[in-house]
Parts: C-alpha cells; sequence; structure tokens
C-alpha cells in the first residue's frame, strides 16, 4: 500500500471540506467550518516543522539553549 | 501660522535639539506641530493607535521650562516620538493592536518610556501594530485592530510588521524617531519596507518591562529612526540593566562613535548571490553600488557562508509554543475569536498543541545555532545582507507564501539572517540603500553581542556618504 504523506492528506482533507461547504451568506466572522479546515491546516504545518526538526542530526549532548544573555 | 518650518518633520535628532536650544521655537510649539500631522496624516496610513495630545503638550510646556532654565537633558530633550502600543502608558489603552485588548489600560508605565522622559523625550502618540506583535503567524496585512499599515511610499502596499505604525510615523515624519520591537523581523521589515534606519539590539540590552510578551527568549526592543546616528542616541538613552525585566542584561550602552575601531580592521562578510540572483532584479545596481561603499570605507570584504540549519522551523517552533503559553488565557476563554486574522487564530490554538519534545528540540538546536554564530562571528565582525529581498508587497498579498515567484538561487546566502540573529540575539542595524520600482529597500548589518557601537560606526559613515536616509515621500502637509 503506498503511503500517504502529510502534504496530500492535508489536500485531500482541505479538498473534501471544500467539497462539503455550502454557499454561505458573507460575514465578518469566519463559520465553524471555515475555522476548523484553517485549523486542521496550521496543525498539518506545525506537524511539517516537526518532521523538518526531526531530520537535523541532533547530537545526544546537545542540550537546551537556557542561556539567552550572550 | 505655525513658527516650525516643515523641514523639521523630517531632521534628525541633534539638528532639533540644537534649534531647540537656540529657542528658534519652543518645545510646546514643536510637539503641537507633530501632534497636527500625527493626527491628521497618522490615520491615512492606519498608523495611530491612540494621540497623546493633552499630555504632551503639559510635558513640552516643562521641557521649555527646563531650557530657559538651562537644565539640558541631553539630545532627547523635547525631541517629538511615538512607541509601538505593545508598551505600557499608565492610565492609557494599551491594546496590543488587538481587538480583545482595545480597553487594557495598566497603571505603570513601561521602563523605556519612563527613561526616554526622564531624558525630555516628547512622547506624542502610540502607534499601531500588528495584533499581538504577529503572534505565532499571519495570512494578511488587515491582521491588526487598525487595519493594515499602509506604506507612505505606496498606500497600495505594506508597511511591513510588526512595528508597522512605528516605521510608518517614522517615514511621513509624524513624529522623529519611534520606539518598535522585535521577535524575529519586527523591526527590520518595517524599517527597510518603509526607507528607515531600524535598530535591533542585543537580547537583554533594552529592558522589556511593561511591554507585550510574545516569545519571552526572543523579545526585543528598539528605535526606528532617521539614522543610525540617531539610533545611537536613542539607544544610549533606553539601554541599561532593570530589576523589573529578568531578561535583562544589566549592561549599559554609551554611543561613542569618536571611539569607533578604525574600520579597516573590521572584516565584513557578505554572500556574493544575495546581491546578484537573491535580491529583486530592480535593485540590484542600488544594492551592487551599497557594496561597494561598504568597501570604500575601508573594510576588508569576505564571502561569508551561513551556517546550516532549519532557521525557520527552529524559530517559527519556538514563537509558537512560547506565544501560545502566553496567550493561553484569551486562546481558553474564546476571545481569540475577535482577533482580526483566521491563520493568526488558528496559529495560537494549535500552537497549545505543541509536543515538549519538539520545542526542546528548537531549543537545542537553537543551542547549535549560537555555537556556530559565535564561531563565525570570531574571524568575521559583521555579516551584512539585504534586509529583505523584496520590496513591500501589496496589502492584499498573503504573507504566508513567498513573496515573489522567482526561483530561490543554487545557494541560499544569507537570506536566513533574520531568524538566525534573532535566534542567538544578536544585534542588526537596517540601513535605507536604495529602491526597487519606486519602493525601498534596506542593508542589514548583524555583529556580536552588544557590538552595537559598531554596527553604528559603519552604518553612519555609510550614511555620511549616501542620501538614501534623507529621503522621504511626498506625504502632504498636515
Amino acid at each position: 500500500m503506498s503511503k500517504v504523506t502529510r502534504r496530500e492528506l492535508a489536500v485531500a482533507v482541505s479538498a473534501s471540506a471544500l467539497l462539503a461547504a455550502r454557499p454561505a451568506p458573507a460575514q465578518s466572522v469566519s463559520p465553524p467550518s471555515a475555522q476548523n479546515n484553517e485549523l486542521d491546516a496550521v496543525r498539518m504545518q506545525f506537524h511539517q516543522l516537526a518532521d523538518q526538526l526531526d531530520q537535523f542530526p541532533l547530537p545526544m549532548d546537545a542540550e537546551p539553549a537556557t542561556i539567552f544573555k550572550p | 501660522m505655525s513658527s516650525v518650518p516643515d523641514e523639521i518633520f523630517f531632521a534628525g535628532i541633534s539638528e532639533i535639539n540644537q534649534r531647540l536650544q537656540k529657542k528658534e521655537f519652543s518645545a510646546r510649539e514643536l510637539a503641537r506641530a507633530f501632534c497636527d500631522r500625527l493626527e491628521t496624516i497618522g490615520p491615512r496610513y492606519n498608523a495611530l493607535a491612540l494621540s497623546l495630545r493633552k499630555d504632551v503638550l503639559r510635558d513640552a510646556k516643562d521641557v521649555d521650562g527646563d531650557i530657559k532654565r538651562e537644565r539640558l537633558r541631553g539630545p532627547l530633550q523635547g525631541i517629538p516620538f511615538g512607541a509601538k502600543d505593545l508598551l505600557a502608558y499608565a492610565k492609557y489603552p494599551t491594546t496590543w493592536g488587538a481587538k480583545p485588548y482595545e480597553d487594557q489600560i495598566f497603571k505603570y508605565t513601561a521602563s523605556v518610556l519612563h527613561r526616554i522622559q526622564k531624558h525630555g523625550g516628547l512622547l506624542t502618540g502610540k502607534l499601531a501594530m500588528v495584533e499581538l506583535a504577529g503572534g505565532p503567524s499571519y495570512r494578511f496585512a488587515s491582521a491588526s485592530l487598525t487595519g493594515p499599515g499602509l506604506n507612505p511610499w505606496d498606500a497600495t502596499r505594506w508597511s511591513g510588521g510588526s512595528s508597522s505604525g512605528s516605521a510608518i510615523a517614522v517615514a511621513a515624519g509624524l513624529v522623529t524617531y519611534a520606539l518598535g520591537s522585535e521577535t524575529s523581523g519586527s523591526i527590520l521589515t518595517p524599517s527597510a519596507f518603509c526607507g528607515v534606519t531600524g535598530l535591533r539590539p542585543t537580547y537583554g540590552l533594552v529592558s522589556r518591562h511593561g511591554a507585550m510578551a510574545l516569545s519571552w527568549t526572543l523579545d526585543k526592543i528598539g528605535p526606528i529612526c532617521r539614522s543610525a546616528e540617531d539610533c545611537g542616541l536613542v539607544l544610549e538613552a533606553i539601554a541599561g540593566g532593570d530589576a523589573d525585566d529578568p531578561s535583562s542584561a544589566r549592561k549599559s550602552f554609551y554611543y561613542t562613535p569618536q571611539y569607533a575601531r578604525d574600520l579597516k580592521d573590521v572584516t565584513v562578510g557578505y554572500a556574493p548571490v544575495d546581491f546578484s540572483e537573491g535580491v529583486d532584479p530592480a535593485a540590484r545596481a542600488d544594492y551592487a553600488k551599497a557594496l561597494e561603499t561598504i568597501r570604500a570605507l575601508g573594510v576588508q570584504l569576505t564571502e561569508a557562508k551561513m551556517p546550516q540549519f532549519p532557521y525557520g522551523p527552529v524559530i517559527s517552533t519556538i514563537i509558537s509554543s512560547e506565544g501560545s503559553a502566553i496567550f493561553e488565557p484569551l486562546i481558553k476563554s474564546g476571545k481569540v475569536d475577535q482577533l482580526a486574522d483566521q491563520h493568526q487564530i488558528a496559529g495560537l490554538r494549535a500552537g497549545l498543541e505543541i509536543a515538549a519534545k519538539d520545542y526542546l528540540k528548537a531549543m537545542r538546536i537553537r543551542a547549535l545555532i549560537q555555537e556556530a554564530f559565535r564561531d563565525l562571528l570570531s574571524t568575521t565582525d559583521v555579516l551584512i545582507a539585504p534586509t529583505r529581498f523584496t520590496p513591500a508587497p501589496k496589502i492584499t498579498q498573503p504573507l504566508d507564501q513567498p513573496l515573489t515567484d522567482r526561483p530561490a538561487p543554487a545557494t541560499p546566502g544569507l537570506t536566513a539572517l533574520i531568524p538566525a540573529g534573532n535566534l542567538c540575539g544578536l544585534p542588526a542595524l537596517s540601513l535605507p540603500c536604495g529602491f526597487a520600482n519606486g519602493m525601498p529597500m534596506g542593508l542589514q548589518l548583524v555583529g556580536s553581542p552588544f557590538s552595537e557601537n559598531l554596527l553604528l560606526a559603519i552604518g553612519k559613515t555609510f550614511q555620511d556618504r549616501t542620501d538614501w536616509h534623507k529621503r522621504h515621500p511626498p506625504v502632504a502637509a498636515a
């Protein structure tokens, strides 16, 4: 079975949500479905960021930056 | 008729201060003239959050009394300035550019404002900003309580953010200088887009007491001015230890251009690709001249290579994690939905779900980045690159997409210098250095921690030989 990437999943989710969306009158606050789509898209972006961090070869002895006063 | 001549609206700090001392006009006349401009022109560009006319006219009267009695308090005495609306000013609204906080009033004043007022500075108004200083991210320039910051060079274009009102007000001659803040690019970007000079100080050099927090480990307060010299004068007033700010480096700053290092001993690193394929084609000729001007200062120009790290993912993870933790009460109350930008709302909500391991991973990589830059800056004193590689975008352009459809160069050059410099807490100076199709472009200089005097010395010498910083948009008089 072919593996679905996060990007493909995001496209599929947003495409199906678009198909399901009903036309709505213009309003200042986005409808809940649009807000949920936006939230899902941002979550997906954060997952992609985490994936990019995972790809960085981090040595075991690298400690977090905790001293910010240069 | 005002006794304040029009050229004063675009004059530097020292010139205005000298003319005040010569009594060519009073501080009260000056403050009134700037208030008129700020209140009339400021709203045209969505730059004004709050005029402080009543207070500033009272303060200006005191300054006139001091000057009369020869109680001179330094170059900032009597000079009108503005402050980004993320700085608390007692008894007046501090909105952080965001609807949920439009009625927020603090009982205290930010340390930086106290410091400038002790020097006789005249706070004429609070200046507009992107809501919550940009938060984790926003999609449109309209992400602000006051609407999109409109660029005085072309009002169909964005001013840049998040210190949008600060850069607009300086560029349009509504204040002589302004305070902004930077988590990642919020001083440098609007300075470049609006054609003014901006200084991001070393992390911890300027107190953040009384400033909205977006990221405890990244936030800095700094000046946006007409020149490098003015940035030095303002930094001297606002820098220094503060027991009320846990991040304070407890260091002072004295602007000493007279003791600047001989520039012949200074090594300046750059990536040639940034000045050719990297930057907007319409600005390449000006950048080539800027590079030649830097070379002609006598510095040793060398090629520099950016250490390879995932700068974007690291800084985004840190800002999103810290920002959402800071605004957790807003998010959980549901009032986050009052923000103007849907992407911002979603970013704040989703930021609460970032795993601790991912935040720590970003901070572990950050430690390696800091180490790599310590090594790089042990052999190169200053790094230079275009501040932004494209001019200000149209206000309707989505900001979470690339601002250009030009293909990226084969090598990245120093394109990630803004996130890298912020992750390392390094100081940076953005200087106007040319135009692309009528829109200003900037050159950024980045140095080691607490090397502000060196950056300012290079900036001042550059500005002694160029006039980009003296140009201003054809803004109609008030």
